[in-house]
């Protein structure tokens, strides 16, 4: 593997996250760094990506009691799925919790 | 695969490191292998998927690492704490390494009675039957510091004469819900380089995480120092459930402007300061490694440091501030200081890796392993994903990406996933991959936490 390989697997990982920190980054690259249907990609990533922390219904829970988000935290992880979603558009998934 | 059996000692640590994890937990856990040389010592990452047949190897000792017991924090944790249970039923013995045991205590108690844990390593000594109700009048308990000294050489470091910075820290703000006592440290550290600069001495000192340095970069910079400031680091507030750390969080959001005072009325009135839990940092080594003169807090450092000898001694209240100032500008006294240090700390090889692996495994480890036909599958089933991952750490970040958005990447024709395929298959990793993907399928654990883990 040379170095291209290395970037643009970084470049895919961004992608398949939307990890917008890492997105910004690949956006920055020159242009011919990776194949051209990856840059497309990064781009259309990058306008859906989440801003960690301005979640709605992240900010929306803060205002909760800390029981109500002690246990919520906890039920949202009875379903993996439910919880893969949250955890993906609210940005949180590159966070520890 | 290997089918052929071993007669060694099966050693198996359970970790929880990611990208991000710090040196520090890398040595800790690398020393299982390097000190125990009689032994077959395999790292299970607990988020690595894991194939149904693996479940039944029965280790003779499973090493339960802090940074997997420190989930206990997290609401993951009741999704997680019986991650690979099956595998300490079968174990020969059970060791638990804890560390910021005054947070969810009794998270880790119950984990400890109902893993039936054998021994638990913890860097307090004191107030553990406020921290172990149950475990206290069944297990074994023994301290372990939270670093320790790396073997091999101590690395070359220039004198105090010729270093540039007079004094240098990074402490980071502790947050509120570890009490009183954790936020100490900063405020030394910050009343210290106030007095210091006043005095005319070119200071270095941060408590913002932005100035933090990662690996290597940390070492240089205390390297470059003549004096750092520290103390013994730990909380006074003791938070059973993790509850208060949740009420801080909530409170915090709404009034991120909010001071100490404040947040301890609202959050946790007259609950701090009814325990100190205290332990020595592991910068007590680095510093004494990078030939850094220390200003410590009047304390007892393990029995083997002395004031004015091995550091230079600052009160509590600051009252003698004058005093260390004065010290600090005697170069040759204080070199004769970091050289004590040194003897104590470094070159008496009380406190290397060794040390913490004979706390955890010492008596334990039978002469001869168990007899287990499967472990030396399971140890090639590791050893595989591990060179997968040495070979391009973002080719093995981006196949759990993938996995955990549940795609499958032979059959998915988008850009990302048809190059991420097209790799794999350059590098003959199909096999690795098909292994992973099916152990993923049924393991939900990746969807609760994306993240992603490191193999060691």
């Amino acid at each position: 593997m040379d170095e291209r390989d290395h970037i643009q697997l970084r470049v895919c990982s961004a992608i398949l996250t939307h990890h917008r920190g890492e997105l910004l980054w690949a956006s920055s690259l020159p242009d011919g760094t990776i194949d051209a249907d990856l840059a497309t990609r990064v781009k259309s990533a990058l306008e859906v990506a989440p801003v960690p922390g301005q979640h709605g219904l992240v900010r929306l829970t803060m205002f909760l009691p800390a029981w109500a988000q002690y246990v919520g935290q906890r039920a949202v992880l009875l379903f993996p799925k439910l919880a893969s979603r949250l955890l993906r558009s609210s940005g949180l998934h590159h966070q520890m919790y | 695969m290997n089918t052929n059996n071993t007669s060694r000692p099966k050693v198996l640590v359970m970790h929880a490191l990611r990208p991000t994890s710090r040196q520090t937990t890398i040595d800790h856990l690398d020393s299982f292998r390097e000190h125990l040389p009689e032994a077959d010592v395999q790292y299970l990452h607990f988020q690595q998927p894991l194939p149904a047949e693996y479940e039944n190897i029965s280790p003779d000792v499973f090493v339960i690492n802090y940074d997997f017991l420190n989930y206990r924090f997290t609401p993951l944790w009741p999704f997680i704490k019986n991650r690979h249970k099956k595998i300490a039923q079968r174990a020969g013995k059970v060791v638990a390494i804890a560390q910021d045991d005054f947070w969810a205590n009794k998270h880790l108690d119950n984990w400890c009675m109902d893993w039936n844990v054998d021994r638990i390593l913890t860097p307090i000594d004191n107030d553990l039957d406020v921290l172990y109700p149950r475990s206290i009048k069944h297990k074994e308990f023994r301290t372990a510091l939270t670093g320790y000294v790396k073997s091999g050489p101590v690395p070359r470091t220039s004198l105090l004469r010729d270093r540039s910075i007079d004094l240098g820290q990074r402490v980071r703000d502790m947050p509120p819900h570890l009490g009183r006592l954790a936020q100490a440290k900063a405020r030394q550290a910050v009343t210290m380089a106030s007095a210091a600069k006043n005095a005319g001495l070119n200071v270095d000192v941060s408590t913002r995480v932005e100035d933090s340095f990662i690996g290597a970069a940390w070492f240089e910079f205390l390297s470059s120092c003549k004096f750092t400031v520290g103390m013994k680091g730990g909380a006074s507030l003791h938070d059973p459930y993790g509850l208060t750390h949740t009420k801080v969080q909530a409170y915090l959001a709404r009034h991120p402007e909010a001071s100490f005072d404040e947040i301890e009325q609202k959050c946790f009135k007259g609950k701090d300061m009814k325990h100190q839990f205290t332990a020595i940092s592991p910068r007590l080594f680095e510093a004494s490694m990078a030939g850094t003169c220390q200003i410590l807090e009047r304390d007892d450092y393990l029995g083997v440091l002395e004031p004015w000898r091995d550091y230079v001694p600052l009160n509590r209240d600051f009252s003698n501030m004058d005093e260390v100032l004065n010290a600090m500008r005697d170069t040759e006294r204080c070199q004769e200081i970091v050289a004590n240090a040194r003897i104590a700390l470094v070159d008496s090889q009380m406190f290397d890796y060794s040390q913490l692996v004979e706390t955890a495994c010492g008596g334990l480890l039978p002469t001869q392993g168990g007899d287990c036909a499967q472990w030396n599958d399971f140890a090639e089933f590791l050893r595989f994903s591990r060179s997968a991952q040495e070979l391009a750490p973002e080719l093995h970040d981006a196949v759990m990406h993938a996995l955990q958005s549940g795609y499958d990447l032979t059959s998915s024709t988008t850009a990302e996933h048809a190059h991420v395929n097209r790799i794999l298959n350059r590098l003959s990793l199909s096999e690795w991959f098909q292994s992973i993907q099916a152990a993923s399928a049924s393991d939900p654990i990746g969807m609760r936490a994306p993240w992603i883990w490191r193999a060691l």
